[in-house]
């Protein structure tokens, strides 16, 4: 049986007496287990442009329909995860591991 | 194969989904007995020497094929397969195609046992996406081998063939709306039979494309190959019998199976996901459309949907063939890489429960001859995107084997057509960009130009060999840098960029160029997405008369004229003797945060000259003095102050869901 899940350096799975956690290295206690724990991340969204040099293109109109997003936790502000979305579009649910 | 009730997978209306159990006529006598003991040496001795025919059937197609991309950037793949059409060995070639040809040979088992029969000496071809090529033009052969009177196994290979016909060179059909605007569909038909080609099933193959010799001799070289792996084969048997033989091709599957569970058991259950982006559903359609790819594990099964995947559209559309193709590539990348090719196994324990009538597993008759420089790669990165977020969360030291997104245009394809030097009509696919980019893993940095993961033995042409196959002459090939591009805790590794001008001709066309409006990668885990993929090109340029004064232009921004707006995908774009054009691949996708990077990694990229002192402060959080060392303490200030700002930027409990 598993005690946790590392997910990366900074994002793990943990058993704790309130069920399984998602917590962060620096010992915040981010969410349930059972969900997306995007949603309890401190997000910034920008334009995809703004991720440096070589990411803008002539198509603005196109680009503008997209953004990126950037997963912090709360915190510590270290950066759990990324993603690039169409503006509007619901984060992805994409890492949902079990104990 | 375990797919959605009530709907008929057929390889006819649907891409075609095998059943556990084939129909195959009773005419048709399977080999299926096995030896009950096999030594560990002759167990060895076989499996090696099966292992070497399959490479040999590789490098005879790649020795004896015309087209640079099969001579030279190996963008094919040949398979050995037991009697029913599981893939046994695959060569180190284009992953993705494996599975196509168990899917095409289980089809013919149950589709064409009964009429017209399958015999010893028989050849079938197929080009047919939805009973199993990716996309048209990377045809299927596969030939049965006979040991007496029984089917003992078949050797099949896919290869990319340059134009298979249809309305624009190159066959890549980017207008069409529907797989009657493609180029021709063939289900499997028996090229050969008893062993001699049959001219008219080869006529109507070849008479459709507008390359006849090309594709006919690249035809021969596929032909070859199964020749030479049949005949090795029969050797084989003849040496140590079928039955021995049977039972290590047979034992060697299970191995495979065993050792892809024992790392199942690493990864904890659960489910995981990723999503792509992409654009232009033909050309002039502003519209943005979703490649989605989710991985359920239960136990010692993968199930893999695609649910979330736009409505299938336009020329953006895979067949379910392509769907299973393109995730068995990462799976055996990532949980297989000690297979030595042997995927059989591994696809015993992945269950597709494909959404049909989407982009990612269409119905017919969707058009999907564009596939293979869109459709595939993209789902290829989705499909990484899921199965790396799966490793990472594995028990060491499996997680490490995760590996971020190539990007979804990662053939950084260009494509052209027109009269070549030798003043005979051509069409050319680029490859240089063969040269690639690893991308990150948890735990370590990607491989600057180190290929493409998914296509092991594949090698980027060097620029002599495509300056005498094509109209053109390189200005320069080179490494980008290593800024916010697939920047993370460990960075991918760095993609390039080519130049070019015409020469020896005064016009080509540019049929497929890749000019993203948007970056189409996904960072894993923290780390930054790779980046936008470019096709820039100028008119009117000085490029000429720079060469002439002894200057080689080293950017576009060095020339004079006039810069083309590039749409993803545009019409055709007119290259004459003042055009310069450059593409670029970006660097592909990073691992985890910026600022968690090594000092030490970075301050090598400093040293090196890949990273520059701006992007170091801006995307690392790394402060360099003025002797270009990182500065350890003024670093640490920073970073922290990079980590108070990310969240004075952010908002907190917004929900998207
Ligand atoms: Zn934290």
């Amino acid at each position: 049986m598993r005690e946790q899940v590392i997910i990366n350096e900074n994002l793990s799975l943990r058993r704790t007496d309130a069920g399984a956690r998602f917590v962060c290295a620096c010992g915040h206690d981010l969410a349930d287990g059972s969900t997306n724990f995007k949603e309890a991340c401190a997000v910034r969204e920008s334009p995809t442009a703004d991720i440096g040099e070589g990411y803008a293109s002539f198509a603005v109109e196109m680009a503008a329909q997209m953004c990126f997003r950037e997963f912090f936790c709360p915190d510590c502000g270290a950066r759990l995860t990324t993603e690039v979305a169409r503006v509007g579009d619901p984060y992805l649910w994409d890492t949902a591991p079990r104990l | 194969m375990e797919t959605a009730q009530n709907v008929v997978w057929d390889g006819i209306v649907r891409g075609y989904a095998p059943p556990d159990v084939l129909d195959i006529d009773p005419s048709l006598t399977l080999q299926t007995a096995e030896a009950a003991e096999v030594d560990p040496i002759t167990y060895e001795v076989i499996r090696n020497s099966l292992q070497n025919i399959n490479l040999e059937h590789g490098s005879t197609i790649q020795k004896l094929s015309i087209s640079p991309i099969t001579m030279i950037v190996r963008d094919f793949q040949c398979a050995i397969l037991t009697e029913v059409g599981d893939v046994m060995f695959l060569g180190p070639y284009l992953l993705y195609l494996g599975n196509t040809l168990g899917l095409t040979t289980k089809w013919i088992l149950e589709n064409r046992s009964a009429s017209p029969g399958i015999e010893d000496g028989d050849v079938f071809l197929s080009t047919d996406p939805y009973v199993g090529s990716s996309h048209q033009q990377d045809t299927g052969l596969t030939s049965p081998v006979f040991w007496g009177s029984e089917l003992f196994c078949w050797v099949s290979n896919s290869v990319h063939y340059s134009d298979i016909g249809g309305p624009v060179p190159g066959s890549f059909c980017l207008m069409s709306q529907d797989i009657w605007q493609d180029p021709p569909c063939f289900p499997p038909m028996k090229l050969a039979e008893g062993g001699k080609v049959r001219a008219d099933m080869e006529d109507l193959f070849l008479r459709q494309s507008r390359l006849r010799d090309t594709v006919g001799m690249d035809l021969h070289a596929a032909l070859a190959g199964l020749s030479v792996a049949r005949g090795r084969i029969l050797k084989l048997i003849e040496r140590y019998g079928a039955e021995t033989v049977k039972a290590v091709m047979k034992r060697t599957l299970d191995a495979g199976e065993r050792a892809f569970q024992e790392k199942l058991d690493m990864i904890p259950d659960g489910r995981w996901s990723e999503r792509v982006y992409t654009e232009a559903s033909v050309p002039g359609d502003p519209g943005i459309y979703v490649s989605q790819i989710n991985i359920t594990k239960e136990g010692d099964t993968l199930y893999i949907d695609n649910e979330g995947s736009s409505p299938q559209v336009g020329s953006i559309n895979n067949t379910y063939a392509g769907l299973v193709g393109a995730t068995l590539a990462p799976l055996t990348i990532m949980l297989a890489y000690d297979l030595g090719g042997v995927s059989g196994g591994v696809s015993r324990r992945v269950k597709f429960r494909p959404v049909p009538g989407t982009i990612t597993c269409c119905d017919y008759p969707g058009a999907v001859s564009a596939a293979g420089v869109f459709n595939m790669p993209m789902v290829v990165a989705t499909a990484t995107g899921a199965v790396a977020k799966m490793v990472a969360c594995a028990d060491p030291p499996l997680r490490e084997k995760a590996i971020a997104m190539a990007d979804a245009q990662a053939y950084g394809g260009w494509i052209f057509s027109g009269l070549n030097q030798y003043g005979q009509f051509f069409v050319g696919m680029s490859a240089g960009m063969a040269a690639g980019a690893i991308p990150a893993s948890p735990g370590r940095d990607g491989v600057d130009t180190g290929g493409l993961f998914w296509v092991p033995g594949m090698e980027a042409a060097n620029v002599e060999e495509n300056e005498l196959a094509w109209p053109v002459l390189t200005l320069y090939r080179r490494e980008n840098s290593a800024g916010a591009a697939g920047a993370g805790m460990y960075r991918s590794g760095v993609g390039a960029e080519e130049a070019w001008v015409l020469h020896g001709t005064d016009h080509l066309d540019s049929q497929i160029y890749m000019n993203e409006s948007f970056v189409k990668n996904q960072g894993l885990l923290g780390g930054n997405p790779g980046g936008r993929a470019f096709h820039r090109l100028k008119q009117q340029t000085d490029a000429a008369a720079q060469l002439a004064a002894g200057t080689v232009p080293q950017g576009l921004d060095q020339v004079s004229g006039d810069e083309v707006p590039l749409f993803y995908k545009g019409m055709p774009a007119v290259l004459d003797p003042t055009s310069m054009w450059t593409t670029n691949l970006p660097n592909f996708a990073g691992y985890g945060d910026p600022l968690d990077r090594d000092i030490a990694a970075i301050q090598i990229d400093l040293t090196d000259g890949k990273l520059s002192t701006k992007d170091a402060l801006k995307v690392y959080g790394a402060v360099v003095n003025e002797a270009g060392q990182v500065d350890v303490d003024r670093t640490a200030e920073q970073r922290a102050m990079c980590r108070r700002e990310r969240l004075a930027a952010a908002t907190v409990g917004v929900s998207h869901a």
